[in-house]
C-alpha cells in the first residue's frame, strides 16, 4: 500500500514538473531566456576566434594557399564580428 | 522497493515515449513554440529522473540480497563482496539493458540542458531522436527483459547464484560501464545527424555540435575497450589483451566509423565537402552500436562475453532496418542541400588525406564485420559453421593498421587544398630518412622481419612529424608574438591557442605508443610452459623462475591454491619479483578459474599462470608469458583518453584558459 502512495506521489511531482509549460502561448521571441541567448553567442564568438586563430597557424606554417586563406579568414572574421556586436547588444562585456 | 523501482521504469518509458513524440511534433509542427519545446526538454530530464530511482532500486535490491528478484537471485550470492553485488546490475542481460536506458538518459538530459543555446530550429528533433534511443532500449527493458520480475518459485530462495566468478574482477566494475558510456553517447551525434536532416539545417552547425559530443563518447569507448583489454589480459589467463573475439569486434567496429567521422567531420567543416559522408557516418556509427548489442544478446555469435542467447534479436534487427530506411529516406530527400561546395583538387593535399584515412578505417570496419558474419553467413549456405579465428583479422587488419599510421603523421602535416612538391619535401624528407635509419638500425639489431621493422618505422615517421608541427607551431608563434608579448612562445600557450590541433596530437602520439607495444608483443613474446617441483627452477628469456611453494586457503566464496614462485634475473642473480598465481574453485558456480600473477616493467611483463597441480599434488604445471613493452600498452591508451578529453571538454581544453589567449582581433572589431 505504502509503495502505492509513493507511485502516485511520484507521478503527481512528474506531471507538475514537464506539463506546466505546455500552458505558456506560443513565442516567437526565442526558446530560452536571454542568459541562454549570451551563451549561444559567447560560443559562437568564441569557435570563430578559436578558428581564425587555427588559420592563421596553419596560413603561417604554409598549410593553406593565400587565395584560399583570404575569403575564408573574411568569413570567420565576419562570424566573430556578428556575434559580438549581438553581444554589444544584449549588453554583455 | 522492487515495486518501486518497477514503477519508476515504467514511468521512464511513458516519460521517453512523451519525449520522442513530443519532440518529433515540435520539430516538425512548432519549432518556435517555446512552451512545447519546454516540456518535451522537461521530460527528457523526467526520463533520467526516474531511470536513476529504479536502478537505485535495483542497486538496493542486491544489496539487501532481496531474492524475491528473479535476476537478483540469479546474479548475485550472499557471500559476495558488496562491490560485486553492485557490479552484479550489469552481470546479466535485463540489469545491462536498464543500465543501458540510464546512461542514454544521462546522455539525453545533458543534451536537453545544453540544447538551451543550440539552433532552435533543430532542437525539438534533436530531443526527439536522443529520447528515441532511449525508448526502445526502455522497450526492451519493460517488455522483455524486465530486472523488476519476481522469482518464478513457490518460496523466496535462502540465498542466489552468484556471479560468474569471471566477472568478479575490480576491472569489470568499470570496464562496462565506460565501454556503455561510450556506446550510449554515440546516440547524441546520431540524434544530432537526424535533427538536421529532418530539419533542413544542414549548415555546418550540427557537424560543430556532434563533434564535441562524439569525442566525449569516442573518449569513453577507447577507455571501455582498453579496459576491457586490461581485463582480459588479467583474468582470462592466456597472455594477450585481444583475441578478435565477436563481441570485443562489436564494441571495436563503431569506434574505427567513430573515429572516421571525427577526421571526415573537419573537412566538412573547412571545405563544405563529405557532407553525405559524414550524416550516413554518424547514422552508420549508431547502427553499429545497436548491432553490437544485438551480437552481444542475440547468441547469434558465440563468446566469453556474450550474454545468454535469447529471442529478442528480432526486435534489434527490426529497429536497426527502420533507423537505415529512415536515415536513407531523408539523405535522398535532401541530397540537393548535401551537395558539397567543392571537390578535391588534388591527391596531395590534407582533404584527400582524411577520405583516404576514411576509407581505410571503413576497410577495417568492414573486415571487421566479415570475420564476425562469417560464422553465420557460412552456416546459411552451407549448413556448417565456419569461424574465422585470429589469423585471419591479423593478415588483413596489419596492412590496413600500418597504411593509418602512415596517414596519421602524413595527414596533419599536409596542406589544405594542395601541396606542391616542395611542400612535401619540406615537410616530410626528415621524417622519412630519421624513419629509413630506424628501419636499417633495427634490421642491423637483428631484427628483420618485414612487418615488424615497418611498423617501429612508421611510428617513428609519425613521431618525427608530431616533433616537427610543434617545432614549427612554436617558431610560427615566436615571431608572431616576440614583440607584442615577449616569452609567450610556450608549448603551453601553443597547446592554448590551438587545443583541437595539437590535443588530436596528443590523441596521435598515444596511438602511437600504444602501435609500439602492440607491434612488440606480437613480434617478440616469449611463451613456454612447463611443469616443475618444490626447489625447482626453470628458465626463460632472461629470467629464472623458481617454484618455492604451494599452499591452499579457503575464502569468503571461494577455496585456492596458491604457488609461490621467485623470479630472478639470468644476468646479475638479484630477484626481480615474487609472483603467486592462484587456482581458484567457487563452490556455488562448480567453476574453477586461474589467477595470473604479473610483474608489469617498463621493459616487459612476467605473466605467470598456475595451470594445475599433478594427481600427486608435488608438481605444478605453469605457463609463463614475456610480454615486452606490454606496459606502454595501457599508457598509450591513457594519454589517448586524456588527449581526447583535452580536446572535447572546453572546461579542460580551452575555457579554463580563455581570457588572453583569445583576445579579439583587430579585424573583428573594426568588421
Amino acid at each position: 500500500m505504502t509503495w502505492i502512495v509513493v507511485a502516485l506521489l511520484i507521478s503527481s511531482v512528474c506531471a507538475l514538473y514537464v506539463l506546466p509549460p505546455l500552458l505558456s502561448t506560443p513565442s516567437e521571441s526565442g526558446i530560452g531566456p536571454v542568459c541562454n541567448k549570451l551563451t549561444e553567442l559567447v560560443d559562437a564568438k568564441e569557435r570563430s576566434l578559436r578558428a581564425i586563430k587555427d588559420l592563421e597557424l596553419d596560413f603561417a606554417m604554409g598549410k593553406i594557399a593565400a587565395d584560399e586563406y583570404e575569403p575564408t579568414r573574411s568569413e570567420l572574421v565576419a562570424e566573430a564580428s556578428h556575434a559580438l556586436q549581438e553581444l554589444k547588444r544584449h549588453g554583455a562585456k | 522497493m522492487s515495486d518501486l523501482g518497477h514503477f519508476a521504469l515504467c514511468l521512464g518509458w511513458l516519460l521517453a515515449l512523451v519525449a520522442t513524440l513530443g519532440g518529433w511534433f515540435v520539430g516538425w509542427k512548432n519549432p518556435n513554440h517555446a512552451g512545447q519545446v519546454e516540456t518535451v526538454r522537461r521530460s527528457s530530464i523526467a526520463v533520467f529522473v526516474a531511470l536513476l530511482l529504479s536502478i537505485g532500486a535495483l542497486a538496493y535490491s542486491f544489496v539487501t540480497d532481496d531474492y524475491s528478484l528473479q535476476y537478483v537471485w540469479q546474479y548475485s550470492n550472499k557471500d559476495m563482496p558488496w562491490i560485486y553485488k553492485i557490479t552484479a546490475i550489469w552481470g546479466g542481460m535485463d540489469g545491462s539493458m536498464l543500465l543501458w536506458c540510464f546512461l542514454v538518459a544521462a546522455f539525453v538530459a545533458l543534451l536537453a540542458l545544453k540544447s538551451r543555446s543550440y539552433p532552435r530550429s533543430i532542437v525539438g528533433w534533436l530531443l526527439g531522436f536522443g529520447n528515441s534511443s532511449t525508448l526502445f532500449f526502455l522497450t526492451i527493458t519493460v517488455f522483455l527483459t524486465n530486472p523488476f520480475r519476481f522469482i518464478k518459485a513457490p518460496f523466496i530462495p535462502p540465498d542466489g547464484n552468484g556471479l560468474n566468478p569471471l566477472l568478479q574482477n575490480e576491472y569489470m566494475a568499470i570496464h562496462p560501464p565506460l565501454l556503455y558510456l561510450g556506446f550510449t553517447g554515440l546516440a547524441i551525434p546520431y540524434a544530432f545527424a537526424m535533427a538536421a536532416l529532418c530539419s533542413g539545417n544542414i549548415s555546418n552547425e550540427w557537424t560543430k555540435l556532434a563533434r564535441r559530443w562524439s569525442l566525449v563518447a569516442w573518449s569513453f569507448l577507447t577507455a571501455g575497450i582498453v579496459l576491457g583489454g586490461h581485463w582480459a589480459y588479467l583474468e582470462l589467463g592466456w597472455g594477450g589483451f585481444w583475441a578478435w573475439d565477436p563481441v570485443e569486434n562489436a564494441s571495436f567496429l563503431p569506434w574505427l566509423t567513430a573515429t572516421a567521422f571525427l577526421h571526415s567531420v573537419m573537412v566538412q567543416e573547412r571545405k563544405g565537402m563529405l557532407k553525405i559522408w559524414n550524416v550516413s557516418l554518424m547514422v552508420l556509427t549508431y547502427a553499429l552500436t545497436v548491432f553490437g548489442t544485438f551480437l552481444t544478446r542475440s547468441g547469434v555469435v558465440q563468446s566469453v562475453h556474450s550474454f545468454a542467447s535469447t529471442d529478442i534479436g528480432w526486435v534489434f534487427l527490426v529497429y536497426l532496418g527502420g533507423i537505415i530506411l529512415w536515415a536513407a529516406t531523408m539523405i535522398f530527400v535532401r541530397r540537393n542541400e548535401l551537395r558539397p561546395d567543392r571537390t578535391i583538387e588534388s591527391v596531395f593535399s590534407r582533404e584527400a588525406v582524411f577520405l583516404l584515412n576514411n576509407l581505410v578505417l571503413l576497410s577495417i570496419c568492414f573486415a571487421v564485420l566479415w570475420g564476425v558474419l562469417f560464422p553465420v553467413f557460412s552456416e546459411a549456405f552451407t549448413g556448417v559453421k565456419q569461424t574465422v579465428g585470429i589469423p585471419f583479422f591479423n593478415a588483413v587488419n596489419i596492412p590496413l593498421f600500418l597504411c593509418l599510421v602512415f596517414l596519421m603523421g602524413v595527414g596533419p602535416s599536409i596542406a589544405w587544398k594542395k601541396a606542391s612538391i616542395s611542400q612535401l619535401r619540406k615537410l616530410f624528407l626528415w621524417p622519412f630518412l630519421s624513419a629509413l635509419v630506424i628501419a636499417v638500425l633495427l634490421v642491423w639489431a637483428g631484427i628483420t622481419e618485414f612487418y615488424p621493422v615497418l611498423s617501429y618505422s612508421l611510428c617513428f615517421f609519425g613521431l618525427a612529424t608530431i616533433v616537427s608541427e610543434f617545432s614549427r607551431g612554436l617558431k610560427v608563434q615566436n615571431a608572431a608574438t616576440s614583440t607584442s608579448s615577449p616569452g609567450s612562445g610556450s608549448i603551453l600557450t601553443l597547446f592554448r591557442r590551438h587545443h583541437v590541433k595539437y590535443g588530436a596530437h596528443v590523441i596521435h602520439f598515444g596511438v602511437l605508443v600504444m602501435t609500439v607495444s602492440i607491434t612488440a608483443s606480437m613480434a617478440h613474446k616469449i611463451e613456454k610452459e612447463f611443469t616443475i617441483g618444490r626447489g625447482e627452477s626453470f628458465q626463460v628469456g632472461r629470467f629464472a623462475v623458481q617454484l618455492a611453494d604451494f599452499s591452499e586457503s579457503r575464502n569468503k566464496n571461494y577455496d585456492a591454491v596458491t604457488a609461490k614462485a621467485i623470479v630472478t634475473s639470468i644476468k646479475s642473480g638479484e630477484k626481480v619479483a615474487d609472483l603467486s598465481p592462484e587456482l581458484r574453485f567457487y563452490p556455488k558456480n562448480q567453476t574453477t578459474t586461474t589467477e595470473i600473477a604479473l610483474h608489469m616493467g617498463s621493459r616487459e611483463d612476467v605473466y605467470l599462470v598456475l595451470a594445475g597441480l599433478d594427481p600427486s599434488g608435488q608438481k605444478a604445471s605453469m605457463k609463463i608469458f614475456i610480454n615486452p613493452f606490454q606496459i606502454w600498452l595501457w599508457y598509450g591508451a591513457i594519454i589517448m583518453v586524456c588527449g581526447g578529453f583535452f580536446v572535447a571538454v572546453p572546461q579542460i581544453g580551452a575555457r579554463v584558459i580563455r581570457s588572453r589567449e583569445l583576445d579579439v582581433p583587430e579585424s573583428v572589431v573594426s568588421a
